[in-house]
């Protein structure tokens, strides 16, 4: 029977897919347990997850702002120009 | 054109998008040049968020519609236009990226966590302030300062970071995107949040 009890290196190491749902069920619940008694942990999954926001956030306000501007003409008129070849 | 005119636009081109296709499948410059006005600004965006580059970007989605042209007739009605045109400029701005892919990349190791022989990660540090972050979601020098930093990460790991997490495509199809293996996407995604937050945690921590 495997320990029931991870390190925060073990923890750290599988987060990605502990917060994706992708751990099997018993690794799953030993992160679950480690989070109860590391408070250390808890606050790094949160920045992790803030972190995903963050770039998320930052990187889509661009795509807001590109999307309210039209493609510059000259490049409608160069793309056009090349259709076909 | 203003936003609610483009949404206009679009609601009518999602409505009526199989004859759109048809035209543009007989060769129809006028449903092309639609095409290239109504959705080229948002492929222009992407791939400027992959490239950096606004000439590579320029480039990527002229590439981009030139594919479109050449393989409209493979449009299959499976998924929409717009998630079709999406997947082109995706490949378009990742064919610029392998193809100027040509100096090592710097490794990442040390902003990764660092952790004691025992498992203990080796100075924790502060938590996150949630009203620090709370307030960089709509400040917009703080949304600069993490676009900057998402731009410090090498490209290998910028790129799968703007795939996964911004173009929210799922790890198969970023695998054979990259040409990668899924396990390597998802080491190479973590690796790539972790370095971020650390690029991120002096802006964010807690002030003691």
């Amino acid at each position: 029977m495997s320990d029931p009890m991870i390190s925060c290196q073990e923890f750290i190491r599988t987060l990605a897919d502990f917060l994706a749902g992708e751990l099997p069920k018993d690794q799953h619940e030993r992160g679950e347990l480690h989070l109860k008694i590391c408070p250390y942990c808890v606050d790094y999954l949160k920045s992790y997850q803030l972190t995903i926001k963050l770039g998320a956030e930052a990187m889509r306000e661009e795509e807001e702002n590109a999307e309210s501007a039209e493609l510059p003409e000259g490049l409608v008129e160069v793309i056009l120009a090349g259709k076909g070849r | 054109m203003t936003d609610k005119a483009a949404l206009g636009v679009v609601s009518a081109i999602c409505a009526d998008e199989a004859a759109l296709v048809a035209r543009l499948r007989a060769g129809d410059d006028d449903a092309f040049a639609d095409v290239v006005r109504t959705f080229g600004g948002r492929m222009l965006a992407v791939t400027r968020r992959m490239l950096r580059n606004e000439e590579d970007a320029r480039d990527a989605v002229q590439d981009a519609f030139a594919s479109v042209a050449r393989s409209v007739a493979t449009f299959d009605h499976s998924c929409r236009l717009a998630t079709w045109l999406h997947r082109i400029v995706v490949n378009a701005a990742l064919m610029k990226i392998r193809r100027r892919r040509r100096k090592p990349e710097d490794s990442i190791d040390e902003l990764m966590p660092r952790f004691y022989a025992d498992g203990h990660r080796i100075d924790p540090g502060p938590a996150w302030d949630d009203s620090l972050v709370e307030k960089a979601m709509v400040s917009a020098d703080s949304r600069e300062l993490v676009r900057r930093a998402i731009d410090r990460l090498p490209e290998s790991y910028r790129t799968v970071i703007v795939l996964r997490d911004i173009e929210d495509l799922d790890t198969e199809e970023t695998a054979r995107l990259l040409e990668i293996t899924p396990s390597a996407v998802k080491v190479r995604l973590h690796r790539a949040r972790q370095a971020l937050r650390t690029l991120l945690d002096p802006h964010f921590r807690e002030r003691r």
